[in-house]
């Protein structure tokens, strides 16, 4: 064999070598759910939460897949992670009753729910949730409802006909309902940027610095708004009214 | 009955309807007299002031009364004819009940009869302590047993009634001494406070029991309980009413029965117990003190009745083991798993109740420990009380969701408890026997992730939610869609959204621009005149067209500018019309001969005397100018 010929045989290997991975044939979404949904069965939480967030990069953006992601969290111990993976899958699927089951379970082993009493309590049994609309379809409903809308309201400037200011009035208020919705559901209770602690026992401290004074410890999974960051740390309100300083590592914010 | 009738109108018709017929037989005379001269604190005085003779007697008029309260009054009239003689008495009975101790005068006692006054010597009464034990101002009181009890010197005076079961007679109940058999005080209202026990240990349970016997009937009756300063108290049973018989005498009894637990060590005190209400006073020795007033002459005035104090010894407790959490008394405790064999992922409940007699809420598990293969979920404890007539008990309930999270077979340790037992006096361990469990792998595949579910459970409802942990994961097939919009979906909305009204706007917009041009197309003709003239000017030449245009230009302008129709117009018209819009006479007339010049020039040949280019354009811009300046 001459040194062309070895050459050449190097050559086509080092080409073999560099499209392989090319060549290999991909993983599918279905393959990947299927693997997701046996990792999870078989205990293998974290692996399962890996598959189903590769499924997210590729575009797989719904609220089933969050759900799924939150409850191998809760699984793996993970109260935090799990109750702000629920929260986007609300966001994303508003009206899906066992997400809101599976968050208010969560949410009553973070915090205790206060009882309602009167009115309040009857107006919590409505499940008025099923009216939400998560932000495409509120785009979506706003953008329909402003096309019949101001047609309406141009016919009406024309044709002077009062059909088409009542059905303009009915777009009106279609546009309001969907405009209300754009932001989400409007149920995370705190002003501000809501986000949630991931780590057990997190000192609120009074400064932005690891050795100030610890004001109290923030549980896991428990709900703060985000006031501001200054390098590692972020300034956070917490469920008890206290403004502090925590870890901004150890806060998970609610897209 | 018929005897007592006439009577009464025997009565009526001798004071009133014979009597001024009659003559009076005596001289008026006064006389006061009280049943008793000495009387003590609990006792009430009856005074009669009697008038004799006359017949228009007023009311006594008796001097304050400061030391004694009148707690009832009457009076009774009597007409007796002897012989043709009437003899007129009137009798004021006066029940006075003594605000203090001590000796004095009541009197002197004045009656105004037909205008003169008539006295009685005053009466002198000594108003003693009382014989009662801690009685208020005001108020009488009367403690312990009614008189004739028949096992009064030697057991506690609770009377056994169906059902009730008898106190274990640990230690000597406080008693005061008995009253004489005779004393009538004790005979119609008493009470009654026991414990139990006078000896206990801190955190021990004691029965304290008040009772309230009366033979009469009580109005307006509060009771004031013990402080029980060094006591935490659990009522029993609301107040409890039946009636028994002492002595041969019937009485209504009310009870009211606590569970006290001593808080600290030493000689305790729960404090006195008092009732206070209005009994029936019946009047002694008055008008009315016969057979045949009875059930007339009875007046109400308050009392205090009260229990002492109770001493209780409390021994403190020995030294505690660690698991002790303050809990004394008797107890039992027991486990129990909802399932024992269970796949990875689901729940299993564990539930440890400790139940028996003594404070129960005082019962306290240590952490669960051990528990490798579970994730804990402990839920509030959960008490519930019994409470009966033999004391405090019930039961207190732990709860915890375990969620398997590693497969194999585990046990779930033995539990442990102590708790001091009062009747051994020692501290006693409870314990709950080990559980095993097995936890399978994951080959049961979606069950595994319903980890006890079912579709009826629902985590707001914590009580049936024992075994609820999350609902199972969205199948894998049903995950591959995404509900975010694609980019031109996204920018088409957001186009729509925001387009629609801009679209409006612009469409109003273009409207009220029509309109508008359409109003003021007059102005912009006129504004525009000038402009488009200097235009059509600046490209002409000497040519004979160019003549011709130039005087077109010049007509067309006078037609925009003054808002003429058409641009046919001979020079007539234009001196006219330039005339009657105010223009200068000279420029009008420069105007119409440039414009006949140009006619000249363009028809007549007259090629020497055409002033160049330049020339001619200069004299109609300068004509133009003149015209704009005119308004």
């Amino acid at each position: 064999m001459t040194a062309t010929v070895k050459k050449n045989i190097f050559r086509i290997f080092s080409l073999l070598i560099w499209l392989a991975p090319g060549l290999a044939p991909a993983v599918t979404p279905s393959e990947l759910s299927n693997q997701a949904q046996a990792d999870y069965q078989a205990g293998r939480f974290a692996e399962a939460i890996k598959n189903w967030q590769e499924l997210s990069e590729m575009g797989f953006l719904n609220g089933d897949l969050y759900y799924n992601i939150g409850s191998a969290y809760w699984r793996m111990g993970k109260v935090g992670q799990a109750r702000r993976q629920f929260l986007i899958a609300r966001n994303w699927s508003p009206r899906d009753p066992e997400i809101r089951q599976n968050l208010a379970f969560i949410e009553s082993k973070v915090e205790k729910p206060r009882p309602l009493e009167g009115p309040r309590a009857v107006l919590a049994k409505i499940p008025f949730y099923r009216f939400s609309l998560n932000a495409s379809e509120s785009l979506v409903c706003s953008a329909i409802s402003s096309v019949v809308l101001f047609g309406f309201l141009a016919l009406f400037r024309w044709k002077r006909k009062p059909a088409y200011a009542l059905l303009s009035g009915l777009a009106a208020l279609l546009l309001l309902f969907g405009l209300g919705q754009i932001g989400g559901s409007g149920t995370i209770s705190v002003s501000g940027q809501p986000a949630i602690v991931l780590s057990p026992k997190l000192p609120l401290r009074e400064g932005p610095l690891p050795e100030a004074a610890t004001q109290e410890e923030l549980n896991e999974g428990s709900l703060v708004s985000l006031k501001k960051s200054q390098g590692d740390f972020a300034l956070v309100k917490s469920a008890s009214g206290k403004e502090g300083w925590v870890d901004k590592a150890s806060l998970g914010e609610i897209p | 009955m018929r005897r007592k009738v006439f009577s009464l109108i025997f009565l009526f018709f001798a004071t009133f309807g014979f009597g001024p017929r009659l003559a009076l037989a005596e001289e008026p005379t006064v006389h006061v007299e009280v049943d008793s001269d000495t009387v003590s604190m609990d006792e009430t005085l009856t005074m009669t002031v009697e008038i004799h003779g006359g017949s228009a007697m007023t009311t006594p008029d008796i001097p304050p009364l400061g030391n004694f309260d009148v707690v009832g009054r009457s009076t009774s009239n009597a007409v007796e004819i002897i012989n043709g003689e009437m003899s007129v008495s009137k009798t004021f009975t006066y029940v006075l009940a003594p605000r203090r101790v001590g000796s004095f005068n009541i009197g002197p006692v004045k009656v105004h009869i037909e205008g003169q006054e008539y006295s009685a010597a005053p009466v002198h009464v000594t108003v003693t302590g009382d014989n009662g034990g801690g009685g208020g101002q005001g108020g009488q009181t009367y403690t312990t047993q009614p008189p004739g009890f028949p096992t009064m010197p030697t057991m506690p005076s609770f009377p056994q009634m169906p059902g009730f079961p008898p106190f274990p007679n640990s230690g000597q109940p406080q008693r005061q001494p008995p009253p004489s058999a005779d004393d009538k005080r004790y005979s119609e209202t008493f009470v009654t406070a026991e414990t139990d026990k006078k000896e206990a240990y801190v955190g021990q349970q004691l029965i304290f029991t008040f009772r309230l016997y009366t033979a009469v009937s009580i109005s307006g009756a509060q009771l004031s309980l013990p402080d029980f300063k060094d006591f935490f108290t659990e009522e029993l049973v609301k107040e409890r009413k039946y009636e028994t018989e002492l002595n041969g005498r019937r009485y209504g009894v009310n009870e009211w029965r606590f569970a006290i637990f001593p808080t600290k060590a030493g000689t305790l005190q729960t404090g006195d117990t008092t009732v206070k209400g209005s009994v029936p006073v019946r009047m002694q020795n008055g008008p009315f003190d016969d057979p045949f007033f009875q059930g007339f002459a009875v007046s109400t005035r308050p009392r205090t009745f009260s229990a002492p104090t109770i001493e209780i010894q409390v021994k403190d407790l020995p030294p505690a083991p660690k698991d002790f959490t303050g809990l004394v008394g008797t107890f039992a405790m027991s486990s129990t798993l909802s399932k024992d064999s269970l796949n990875l992922g689901e729940t299993t409940n564990l539930k440890i109740e400790i139940s028996g007699k003594g404070n129960i809420r005082e019962a306290n598990l240590p952490e669960l420990q051990n528990l490798d293969y579970f994730k804990i979920y402990p839920s509030k404890p959960e008490v519930k009380l019994d409470k009966s007539l033999q004391g405090l008990a019930g039961k207190k309930t732990f709860e915890y969701a375990l969620v398997a999270d590693r497969p194999g077979t585990t046990n779930i340790p033995t539990q442990e408890f102590s708790y001091f037992n009062p009747e051994s006096g020692a501290y006693e361990k409870l314990s709950t026997a080990a559980l095993m469990v097995h936890i399978l792998g994951s080959s049961s595949g979606e069950k595994l992730v319903t980890a006890g579910l079912d579709d009826s459970q629902s985590p707001v409802s914590e009580k049936s939610g024992a075994t609820f942990d999350l609902r199972p994961i969205k199948p894998a097939g049903e995950i591959l869609y995404t509900q975010a919009l694609r980019p031109w979906e996204n920018t088409s909305a957001w186009a729509a959204l925001l387009g629609a009204p801009l679209g409006f706007l612009g469409l109003i917009g273009f409207g009220r621009y029509q309109a508008r041009s359409i109003a003021h197309a007059d102005d912009r003709k006129r504004s525009r005149a000038f402009k488009r003239a200097k235009g059509a000017l600046q490209g002409l030449g000497g040519s004979k067209t160019d003549f011709s245009k130039m005087s077109q230009a010049l007509k067309e302008y006078i037609s925009d500018r003054f808002l003429v129709k058409g641009t046919a117009l001979t020079p007539g018209e234009i001196e006219e019309l330039l005339r009657s819009k105010g223009v200068p006479i000279e420029v009008y007339r420069r105007m119409v001969y440039f414009m006949d010049q140009l006619d000249m020039w363009q028809y007549g040949g007259m090629a020497d005397k055409i002033p160049s280019d330049k020339l001619l354009k200069l004299e109609a811009m300068d004509l133009l100018r003149e015209i704009e300046k005119v308004t």
